[in-house]
């Protein structure tokens, strides 16, 4: 899902450009009213940040909004002629201005200019998805601030140039307040540029929903999946800050849907990847045999 | 004639039996055997002092032999007796009338074994009648109640044994202790060893009448190769007679495993603790106990104790015991998944008056207690489901919502007619309920439960059970999935059928606590209608031994003030005042509750309350404070001592000792407030020098800082982009490097000082000596070891708290492996202020150095740091000793090893450590316990607060 890669070209940073093509919108159950409060913030072009922790849907739901905003029915036919709606940009602790806004290129004896994922997104007018935003380095959060207030402008220092954002244009930033390092808060000038948003993983009935309607499997068994995570969950201050997250859930219910035991599934998709203590482990796996009986 | 009157002169008596006699005999024998006969009386009789008795004697054999056509035996028998008779009367008289005894049951085969053997102790012994004559009395004795084999073998054992007279005098005394024994095995035994016989004989009633003839006949092939050996037997016979277990019938085919008397006597001491029953099982585990014993007696010995760690480990492996130390942390684990609280899993606390003899699982709301072990069942799957399926039970009672209503359910219980009875009646139906919830939610626990109340089940016995007792049993047993108990009394079946109804009813999915409520006021009504037709007493039945037991009063002891107003406010007054009951007044106090509790729960202050009189709110009030004092009497004590367990490394068995030693880790102790300050004042000087020491100590952890104008590495990416920049004609990047910088230090250290009384001693320091010789000043500065370790620490703290590394402080001491002291002064997470101040500074000696046990508790701790640097400053004055530590108490060795082996353990850990001692004599056995740069001797202790800190910085930079 997520490409950082350094390239032969010399752009460091790919972005990941959705190919929000099909007819029918990423499946995304809502939680609760982050589908207006994301479509008010659209209106009003307001960056919004997401937080919440790893796997509970942050990056389905941007999808899913950028799939209503360019493709749906309301979708105005400049939108629809944005080819990639969302540039996601996976922020690592290399990650640079210069990165994101892009970079003069050696080629032979010239220098060619390239741009960066943030610069094409705010020419073309798609969602600029900046995921794990305070991995970055600090020049990095420091550049969206003119691009996050009224000015909607990103100034391109390497050319001089100050460009203005295009009208569809928005800024989406995800962070994830759980695991982060205490030194890698969010500056306040930063996160009070966003409307934010919060997730958390969701009920278990709403669990069990999503678990269906990813992988297929039939509820009881989806029900006591949603169960085990909810359990499981408890135990997210022993070394693995997050959790189990629906994504593994989902895995484990597609594992299960495709013929593998539950406790198997579970085994693999669930015990092993969580976590790397064995005492954790025997007791998560002690927890997936509460909740299925062994073949 | 002339015969019988010179017999009558020396006794008439003898006299005139003579004539009877010689009536008889003078037609039986030809005149010349009668004149032998008669000469023979005579001479008998004239032997000495009350030889005639013996010749009474001699005459009645004398008819008897003659009556049984025993010619020869007449004379031969008369000769002999006459010979012993020269010596004393006494044994010739007991041989006739034994003789007399044996001819009369035709046991002349008897006697003539006894004859021989006689033959020959009379000829060695001819002067010790009294010997002689214990000899004959155990003969006949014998001869009379025996087989003849029997009395051969008897025989031939005395043989053996009369080469030492006091050996065959206590043979003969201990032959006549019962009537069973084995004289083949006996005179085998002798033959072996003439003293193991004796022995044998010496505990042989006392064996059979403990265990019986059988098997001591079981025992005997173990005993002949024992009593080979070089080893005494009689701790092996007392060992066995001690030994209250009953499943020692089952050893003898085991003993026969084994070659040395000393480890059987072992095997038999531990015999309560081992399944002997098993025998293939056993036959293993005592295979490897003898191929260990190889390596020495002592490795064997601890083996056969079950003192090893590998003879335990062996054992459970075997068993498929499920010990609840080894699983403690996963439980806890699965328990804070489950039920989202943070339990502490604990075993259950041994009763002090020892009445209660089952261990049954309970929780109080902060601690699940668990067995300590689970063996029931073969395999230690299955052990560890049925371990799962108990621990799963408490919990229930928190997901299904039984502590929620904690209160109410008391108030509920305590309406009924009969509380006692209804509150086990409630248990009963939520015990039930729980178990059925948790099948209908978690499916996996559906077979375990299943399989656990099957277990249950075999083990009910309706058999003998009080007509009342029968009803609740039936709860039990459809609580338990099973149909109404076959034994039921016929006028009892119909109520049985309708409490079954009732607890049936509880099975369907999401039965709610209030539907036991329900259920519970029904049973009690038809339960109360039962007891008064029938006037007894009640007795509850046996426990449900994986359903533990549900004690609401700890619970609610145990809620916080929050929770308990909470709760209080739900209920009406008359369950107030019936919940008041169960919390005893005298803690119930308005005056114990704190005035800002009592704002914030009620908002009422205390002179408010105080002036209400009985009413709701000073119930309420009351019942809060009831409650905290009986909670904040639960933490206090928690918070006072924790007990911990530790294996400790015997180097004479090559194994660790399991749980061998018990450190209770103390935080209430002296204090002394003024130490710390007086300290700081008196050495300004020294802890001005070892904090400026500290501040050179450059940060800890390296990290990659890209974009620097020099560094180890030249960024790529920046190099690149400055050379872009230099084509394009504008400023140039100059910071292309990446350095490695220290940033932070992540240093968590650990000081234990040495507590024992040895400390108290008065510093001797070289220095002093000298100048105290010169200035003949008798006493020494008069500091003592104790306070200069103290000393040495607080200037260290001073310090530390400027560098900001996270340390602790803690001290050792004790007496003995079940109680060793860990005073923990200071630890990591505290800040450095009166309390812990106070702590280190009443530090004082106490007893001994049990270095090992103390070592393993700090390591542990420091482990719970997670830091990266990990430091364990060990300060004593004196090699470790304890009065157990080591089986001899003379031996240093012992300790030392046990003391390095727990610091290789600790520097397996990652742990780095430092030994400091102010013993001079320290090289000698510092050097076997830690390597070279890992100790160090102080020989002038002024010195140790600075030696300290150039170690603490060594250790940590």
């Amino acid at each position: 899902m997520i490409i950082s890669a350094v390239t032969s070209g010399g752009s460091k940073t790919m972005a990941q450009k959705e190919q929000v093509t099909s007819d029918v919108a990423p499946y995304y159950l809502p939680l609760g009213n982050e589908v207006s409060l994301f479509l008010a913030a659209y209106e009003k072009r307001l960056p919004i940040l997401l937080k919440g922790p790893t796997g509970c849907g942050k990056t389905r739901f941007v999808e899913h909004m950028a799939h209503l905003l360019y493709r749906g029915d309301s979708a105005s036919e400049e939108r629809r002629n944005v080819e990639h709606p969302i540039l996601t940009v996976a922020c690592h602790e290399d990650l640079s201005a210069t990165d994101l806004v892009g970079r003069y290129l050696l080629s032979g004896n010239e220098t060619i200019w390239q741009d960066g994922p943030l610069t094409h997104a705010v020419k073309l007018g798609s969602i600029c998805y900046l995921d794990e935003i305070v991995e970055a380095r600090k020049d990095s959060t420091v550049l969206i601030h003119s691009l996050t207030d009224h000015r909607r402008i990103l100034p391109i220092e390497k050319k001089g140039e100050i460009l203005s954002a295009n009208e569809n244009f928005l800024l989406v930033i995800s962070y994830n307040p759980g695991y982060q390092n205490v030194l890698k808060e969010l500056k306040p000038s930063t996160r009070q540029r966003f409307v934010a948003i919060e997730f958390d993983y969701p009920s278990e009935e709403k669990e069990t929903d999503i678990i269906i309607a990813e992988s297929g499997l039939e509820k009881p068994l989806a029900k006591e999946l949603a169960l085990l995570g909810s359990r499981i969950r408890n135990l997210r201050h022993h070394g693995f800050d997050e959790g189990v997250s629906t994504r593994l859930l989902i895995y484990t219910a597609q594992l299960i849907s495709r013929g593998v035991s539950p406790i198997d599934a579970c085994g693999a998709a669930i015990c092993c990847a969580v976590t790397d203590d064995p005492e954790v482990q025997s007791s998560i796996s002690e927890l997936v045999s509460t909740v299925f009986p062994e073949a | 004639m002339d015969i019988s009157h010179r017999l009558s002169k020396i006794n008439a008596g003898t006299g005139r039996h003579f004539q009877v006699v010689s009536n008889c005999l003078i037609d039986q024998l030809d005149p010349h055997e009668y004149a032998s006969w008669a000469s023979l009386c005579l001479d008998i009789t004239n032997c000495g002092w009350h030889s005639y008795e013996a010749t009474d004697e001699y005459l009645k054999l004398s008819q008897l032999l003659l009556e049984k056509k025993e010619k020869a035996k007449l004379f031969y028998s008369g000769e002999f007796g006459k010979s012993l008779c020269e010596y004393a009367f006494e044994p010739a008289k007991i041989y006739f009338e034994g003789a007399f005894s044996l001819i009369g049951y035709d046991k002349q085969g008897a006697l003539e074994s006894v004859e021989r053997a006689g033959h020959v102790l009379f000829k060695k012994y001819k002067h010790a009648s009294t010997l002689i004559s214990e000899y004959y009395k155990a003969a006949f004795d014998i001869a009379l109640y025996s087989e003849e084999s029997e009395v051969q073998a008897w025989s031939a054992a005395a043989k053996i044994i009369l080469a030492d007279r006091a050996k065959l005098t206590q043979f003969l005394r201990r032959s006549l202790a019962s009537r069973t024994i084995p004289w083949s095995f006996v005179a085998r035994l002798a033959s072996v060893k003439p003293h193991a016989a004796i022995t044998y004989l010496e505990y042989y009633s006392a064996l059979e009448k403990i265990y019986g003839q059988d098997f001591l006949d079981s025992l005997q092939e173990a005993i002949v190769t024992f009593s080979s050996g070089s080893h005494p037997m009689d701790p092996f016979y007392r060992a066995l007679i001690d030994q209250k277990s009953t499943n020692i019938i089952f050893i003898p085919p085991l003993l026969t495993l084994l070659t040395d008397v000393r480890l059987a006597t072992r095997l038999i001491n531990s015999s309560s603790q081992l399944p002997l029953e098993e025998a293939p099982l056993m036959k293993v585990w005592i295979g490897e106990g003898m191929n260990i014993s190889c390596k020495g007696i002592e490795v064997g010995l601890a083996f056969f104790s079950l003192e090893s760690l590998r003879s335990l480990d062996l054992l459970e492996a075997l068993l498929g015991q499920i010990n609840l130390g080894d699983h403690k942390r996963v439980f806890e684990l699965y328990t804070e998944g489950f039920c989202s609280k943070k339990l502490v899993i604990d075993s259950i606390p041994i009763p002090k008056n020892g009445r209660e003899n089952e261990e049954l699982a309970h929780t109080d709301g902060h601690t699940i207690f668990l067995p300590s072990e689970i063996s029931i069942f073969r395999t230690r799957k299955e052990n560890l489901a049925y371990f799962k399926v108990i621990l799963v039970h408490q919990l229930g009672f928190f997901e299904f919502g039984t502590f929620d209503s904690a209160l109410k359910t008391n108030a509920i219980i305590q309406k009924q007619k009969n509380p006692i009875l209804a509150g086990y009646i409630f248990y009963l139906l939520e015990d039930a309920r729980i178990d059925w919830q948790l099948a209908h939610k978690f499916r996996g626990l559906a077979a375990p439960l299943e399989s656990a109340k099957r277990h249950a089940r075999n083990q009910r016995v309706l058999k003998g059970a009080k007509q009342y007792q029968q009803l609740i049993e039936t709860i039990i047993f459809t609580g338990l999935d099973a149909d109404i108990p076959v034994g039921i009394e016929s006028g009892y079946y119909n109520t049985a059928q309708q409490l079954a109804n009732l607890t049936i009813s509880l099975k369907r999915l999401n039965a709610t606590l209030d539907d036991v409520y329900a259920v519970l006021k029904q049973c009690c009504e038809i339960l109360d209608i039962a007891e008064t037709q029938e006037d007894q007493i009640l007795e509850l039945p046996k426990p449900v031994i994986f359903r533990g037991k549900l004690v609401l009063k700890d619970f609610i002891l145990n809620l916080s003030p929050l929770e308990v107003e909470e709760k209080l406010d739900a209920l009406a007054r008359d369950d107030l005042m019936s919940l008041a009951a169960i919390i005893d007044p005298k803690h119930a106090n308005v005056g114990e509750l704190n005035e800002a509790d009592l704002q914030g729960m009620m908002g009422m202050s205390v002179a408010d309350l105080e002036a209400e009189s009985n009413s709701e709110k000073k119930i309420k009030a009351n019942l809060i404070a009831g409650l905290q004092s009986g909670r904040s009497r639960t933490l206090q004590y928690a918070e006072q001592e924790q007990i911990y367990r530790y294996d400790e490394w015997d180097y004479i068995i090559s194994d660790y000792r399991r749980e061998w030693c018990v450190v209770h880790q103390i935080r209430t102790m002296e204090l002394n407030r003024d130490f710390v300050e007086t300290t700081l004042t008196d050495h300004r000087d020294i802890s001005r020098l070892v904090r400026e020491r500290f501040k050179v100590l450059r940060p800890q952890l390296l990290r990659k800082v890209k974009g620097t104008l020099d560094g180890e590495e030249v960024d790529l990416e920046r190099a690149i982009e400055s050379i872009v920049d230099r084509k394009l004609g504008g400023t140039q990047e100059e910071r292309i490097y990446i350095q490695r910088q220290r940033k932070g230090r992540d240093v968590a250290a650990l000081f234990l000082v040495d507590m024992s009384a040895s400390t108290d001693d008065v510093i001797s320091d070289y220095d002093e000596e000298e100048s105290s010789r010169r200035t003949d000043q008798k006493e020494p500065s008069g500091k003592r070891i104790i306070d200069l370790e103290k000393e040495s620490v607080i200037l260290m703290a001073e310090a530390l708290e400027d560098l900001g590394d996270s340390y602790s402080v803690c001290g050792f001491s004790g007496y003995g492996r079940e109680q060793v002291e860990y005073y923990l002064c200071k630890d990591f997470s505290e800040p450095f202020d009166q309390n812990v101040k106070a702590r280190i500074g009443g530090i004082k000696p106490r007893r001994s150095t049990r270095m090992g046990p103390a070592i393993r508790h700090a390591a542990k701790s420091l482990n719970g740091v997670g830091s990266s640097i990990r430091v364990l400053i060990i300060i004593s004055d004196g090699y470790p000793q304890d009065f157990d530590y080591g089986e001899d108490r003379n031996s240093r060795d012992y300790g030392i090893m046990d003391t390095a082996k727990s610091i290789s353990e600790a520097q397996q850990q990652g742990i780095k450590t430092f030994c400091l001692t102010v013993d001079p004599a320290g090289h000698d056995y510092m050097r076997s316990m830690c390597k070279d740069d890992e100790y160090m001797v102080i020989h002038n202790t002024k010195e140790l607060p600075n030696e300290l800190s150039k170690i603490y910085r060594k250790l940590t930079s």
